[in-house]
């Protein structure tokens, strides 16, 4: 079938010419709604078409132009100076050239210590301007898919392998491999996690740097004073599944609000990092075209979080968002949570009981289970200036960024550290101030993550969506953890893994 | 007598049980945006914190990462354009509709109906690209602009209206020697203020509460909504945050201020304005 | 008219899309009524989504427009502080659905909200409400009715009931007319086109529901909760189909311009114009 290519842009262009005459016709019709834009301080009714970055997208670069050009022959080695040497103060230190414009898209506020701390810093060094474009979290993906189909996007982007807009984003070409500038600087891709740098290559070539490194869902949080007071035993990181279910039966006392187990439910990972842990085989299989749900392997571990819940009753349903489960383990209802590591940070603030983590039991096979996922930092295609927006990468995928998140604490703030091991291992994070041995461990269950298998069609979501609703009524007991059950999952899977790339 | 006495005591009875149910949950969110995290899950529930806890307030409102003021600026500067859009242009549309015959008029009116219909999410990218070849990406502007071409739910309550009015007083004008507009700005106007408050106050509140196109259309942190920054105080999920649940209470109550305040001001226009459209034909 | 630009350019547009597959983060390429074909033969999703939201909009429309009514019965009726007790009603709809469905969220929160300890005190099992299966459209319905009946629809039925002339109503009390009478007879086919006006914008807007869902429920648990429009935001943005998205747009616009236009035909038995016919 010859499928013909529609130029979008001159669809528009006959749309827009439209709405300029609709304009134009509005405003000579009535004077009044003429006279109104003036009153707005944006003045930009009579922007011409032409100019869609007639909005400010560059900031105001304040005493840029100011400087007078300095001498020949030390304007370069002027930049290289000042990012020696600790910037000394606002004033452009740099040559007379005016700082570059870079736009940055980030998640709203959850970051928020690397643009106070971190980037006025690495501007000052790098002679550049990074407007920050924020988006709250849950919407931060739709709005890069609107801006990349305006041709609005910036320099650099936080996307995700998790919800498979990394490999979007770079298959389609929104983000270029940085392969070349790698190559260029012999920049070592060994100073990040393996495992980081696996998942972000596709068809063997880099599409971002890892910005963070999730070890996933493999913190067992648990509360001491809890489990201590009902006679239970403190898990480790040598407990069995068993262990944790013994342990979770004696703190189960739902009529004092209290309860054994739980962990978050409206959370893909958990029941993908649950297929792991039966044996070494994941979701998919290695080639992200087959279900392997259809596996005994891979089935055991939905098995056990079916149990827990409905044959041992020692859960409290994971489907709470309000309060989160996370709230409930904060206020000391929650004996055992299986969660993302990460989760300590919104935990740092406990002072009513005393509470650890350990890692993930292993499972049957002697697999611990675990699947690890990346948040990428990647140069776009709408870059004017790829060489500067690498800079930026490269700055946010530094060690130095990486130990600001990772010692971010509080409010909305993300406290996932960079995906490499001089941040995981820096003493200014094992020395955080965290109880028994959760920042160990944190390392420990970065150490021996395993990546996770996308599915080749980049088609993570729709999948999700297509667990979410049988693996919900599976722990509401809603349908049994049987063949007829695994079934249906399988073929769910396997449906959408037979689709074409979106 | 005393049968209409018992009568009306029933009747307060009704009312005071249907404000406890429509005020319960306020009065929770009140009291839970005075609690500590920790007290949010306190069993059994309270309904009001031991000691209210003022500095969420000043949580939400002194945090510099989120200038909820500068927000608030924001969504009353497009609040206030879109009110002053949809007055006009609805007022000039519904004006079109209802007293000038053009070929399939009907069929036009059935279509601006229909835009009422399509999921706005669907449209998000279309209007982007629009927006953005207007080279307004990044500006309120197109937060408010579409006002200015009339919405379909404000040119039918117009419509109506207008529709009630005797063409007699048209007519009159017209023997005196005046032309469509200034029987329109003169004469029809001046009759259907309580109409444009109705107007106003649904145009306000859509807008106030407007999330998806300020998600789309800005950019710039400076430029922001209300509705976005409310966003920041949403904890996601799973997202290892600490719970802020009270401070979104906060927000949120602040954020409703302000439109309750407008429609008590204003309900009795509001009220009247509805009866004049006849509606009822 | 610029008002036709800002308009139904973009539902061209999108009606282009809906032939097209389109990622987004690559240019449409035509492929005729694949999508449709698609969704008609191999979308199990979208009879789910068709049929929660059928109910959905059955149980808010009939229940909502009947308590607003009640509403505004009650508010005509000149007690004191109505304007209060008006003010009262609206404010739910003034609430951000951020924030109602918080709100609603700690309230139906099966193992410590208010809800369940009121349950419990009184000997009664609570349920697990937007947690459970049974029992989380019931609460999003109440969600959705707390947050609706005392808004415009009130407003508007408010004012019909105002505008009923009083002479009638006094006509009828010395024919000796009782209560149910006069309301049967008087109020009911006077209020006729008002209760019109509200079914149809009522229809429209209760099929489009979203953001409860989106914010408060995903479509969960077990899809319980999956209307159509988070289906088609979903395959959107979240699959970067949005060709297909497009697709289950227009089916969904033309089921509602059928469903308006059925409305329109039907007026005639039922719906009583005092005035002038339009």
């Amino acid at each position: 079938m010859p499928a013909r290519l529609f130029r979008r842009r001159r669809f528009l262009a006959g749309l827009g010419a439209l709405g300029a005459a609709g304009l134009l016709a509005a405003c000579g019709g009535s004077s009044a709604p003429a006279a109104a834009p003036t009153t707005a301080s944006t003045g930009s009714g009579a922007a011409p078409p032409s100019a869609p970055s007639a909005a400010p997208t560059t900031a105001p670069a304040a005493g840029g132009a100011q400087p007078t050009t300095a001498p020949a022959g030390g304007a370069a080695t002027a930049p290289a100076a000042a990012a020696a040497t600790t910037p000394a103060a606002a004033k452009p230190a740099t040559g007379g050239a005016a700082p570059t414009p870079l736009r940055l898209h980030v998640r709203l506020g959850a970051e928020e210590d690397l643009w106070s701390q971190w980037l006025p810093k690495w501007e000052q060094e790098n002679n550049a301007k990074v407007e920050l474009v924020q988006s709250p979290g849950g919407e931060h993906v739709q709005k890069m898919q609107t801006l990349i189909a305006g041709g609005q996007l910036g320099d650099v982007v936080h996307n995700f392998t998790g919800d498979s807009s990394f490999q979007l984003f770079f298959a389609s070409g929104v983000t270029i491999p940085l392969d070349k500038f790698i190559a260029d600087e012999k920049y070592d891709l060994n100073q990040f996690y393996p495992f980081t740098i696996a998942i972000t290559k596709l068809d063997g070539k880099v599409g971002g740097l890892p910005f963070k490194g999730h070890p996933s869902r493999v913190g067992i949080f648990y509360n001491r004073t809890l489990l201590e007071a009902a006679g239970a035993k403190v898990p480790t990181n040598d407990s069995t599944y068993d262990d944790l279910i013994e342990a979770a039966k004696k703190a189960h006392k739902p009529d004092a609000q209290q309860y054994g187990w739980s962990n978050p439910g409206l959370d893909s990972e958990w029941y993908i990092l649950m297929s792991r842990f039966g044996g070494s085989k994941d979701i998919y299989s290695k080639d992200g075209t087959k279900s392997q749900l259809n596996d005994p392997e891979v089935q055991a571990g939905w098995t056990w979080t079916y149990e827990m819940f409905n044959k041992h009753k020692v859960g409290i349903s994971p489907f709470s968002t309000n309060p989160d489960i996370n709230q409930l383990f904060t206020t000391g209802k929650i004996a055992l949570l299986r969660a993302n590591v990460g989760t300590k940070a919104a935990f740092a603030q406990i002072k009513d009981f005393k509470w650890g983590m350990s890692v993930a039991p292993k499972g049957p096979k002697g697999q611990r289970g675990s699947l690890s996922q990346a948040d990428v930092m990647g140069a776009t295609k709408f870059s004017k200036t790829p060489d500067v927006a690498w800079k930026l990468v490269k700055g946010l995928c530094s060690k130095e960024a990486g130990i600001i998140l990772g010692k971010q604490q509080g409010g909305s703030k993300s406290a996932t550290p960079g995906g490499r091991p001089d941040v995981y291992e820096s003493p200014d994070l094992l020395n955080l101030p965290f109880p028994e041995d959760v920042q160990k461990n944190t390392m420990f269950a970065m150490q021996n993550a395993e990546p996770f298998t996308q599915p080749a069609n980049y088609r993570g979501p729709e999948i999700q969506r297509a667990i979410d609703p049988l693996y919900q009524e599976l722990i509401l007991d809603k349908s049994k953890a049987d063949k007829a059950f695994y079934d249906r999952l399988h073929q769910a899977v396997q449906d959408i893994l037979d689709k074409p790339k979106p | 007598m005393s049968a209409r006495v018992v009568r009306r005591a029933a009747l307060y009875a009704v009312a005071a049980v249907l404000v406890a149910i429509f005020m319960g949950p306020f009065l929770w969110s009140l009291g839970s945006s005075l609690k500590t995290a920790r007290e949010m899950t306190f069993y059994p529930p309270t309904l009001l914190p031991a000691a209210p806890r003022f500095q969420n307030y000043a949580d939400v409102f002194g945090n510099p990462k989120v200038p909820m003021a500068l927000f608030a600026l924001n969504s009353i500067q497009v609040a206030l354009l879109s009110v002053v859009g949809q007055v006009l242009s609805a007022t000039v549309v519904a004006y079109g509709f209802s007293r000038f015959r053009f070929p399939y008029r009907n069929v036009l009116f059935v279509l601006l109906l229909s835009t009422l219909v399509m999921p706005r999410e669907v449209l998000l990218i279309p209007n982007f690209l629009l927006f953005r070849y207007l080279g307004l990406f990044n500006t309120l502007t197109p937060l408010w602009l579409p006002s200015f071409f009339g919405g379909a739910f404000n040119v039918f309550l117009l419509r109506q209206f207008l529709m009630t009015l005797p063409p007699d007083l048209d007519e009159a004008a017209k023997i005196d020697g005046a032309n469509s507009w200034t029987i329109l700005w003169r004469i029809l106007v001046p009759l259907c203020q309580p109409a444009i408050a109705t107007v106003a106050i649904f145009t306000f509140l859509n807008h106030w509460n407007e999330f998806l196109e300020p998600l789309v259309y800005l950019s710039s942190t400076d430029k922001f909504t209300l509705a976005l920054g409310l966003r920041f105080f949403q904890t996601q999920p799973n997202d290892a945050q600490e719970p802020r649940d009270q401070l979104l209470m906060a927000a949120s109550l602040t954020m409703t201020a302000p439109v309750l305040l407008l429609f008590f001001a204003c309900q009795r226009y509001f009220i009247r304005g509805i009866v004049m459209s006849g509606i009822k034909g | 008219m610029g008002f036709l630009v800002f308009n139904f350019g973009p539902l061209l547009y999108s009606f282009f899309l809906s032939l097209t597959k389109y990622s987004i983060v690559r240019e449409p390429v035509f492929q005729g009524l694949d999508n449709y074909v698609q969704i008609f033969t191999r979308d199990r999703l979208f009879w789910v989504a068709i049929e929660k939201t059928g109910y959905y909009a059955v149980v808010t429309v009939v229940v909502g427009l009947t308590c607003s009514l009640l509403l505004a019965l009650l508010l005509d009726q000149k007690l004191l502080g109505t304007s209060l007790l008006r003010t009262f009603f609206f404010m739910p709809t003034l609430t951000p659905v951020v924030a109602s469905v918080l709100i609603w969220g700690w309230i139906f929160q099966p193992d410590l909200g208010v809800l369940n300890f009121l349950l419990r005190s009184l000997g009664l099992p609570g349920p697990g409400w937007l947690q459970s299966v049974e029992w989380a459209m019931p609460a999003l319905l109440v969600v959705a009715l707390w947050g609706s009946v005392g808004g415009s629809r009130m407003v508007i039925f408010i004012a019909g009931l105002q505008g009923i002339p009083h002479e009638l109503y006094e006509a009828a009390h010395i024919d000796g007319a009782g209560l149910w009478t006069r309301f049967r007879h008087v109020t009911i086919p006077l209020l006729t086109p008002t209760i019109f006006f509200n079914l149809v914008l009522g229809i429209i807007a209760s099929l489009s529901v979203f953001q409860l869902a989106f914010v408060g429920t995903k479509g969960g648990p077990a899809n319980a909760t999956y209307f159509y429009v988070l289906h088609i935001y979903y395959r959107g943005f979240a699959d970067s189909e949005m060709g297909y998205a497009a697709a289950l747009a227009w089916i969904f616009f033309a089921i509602i311009m059928a469903f308006t236009g059925i409305q329109f035909w039907l007026q005639k038995r039922w719906v009583h114009y005092e005035g002038a016919p339009r």
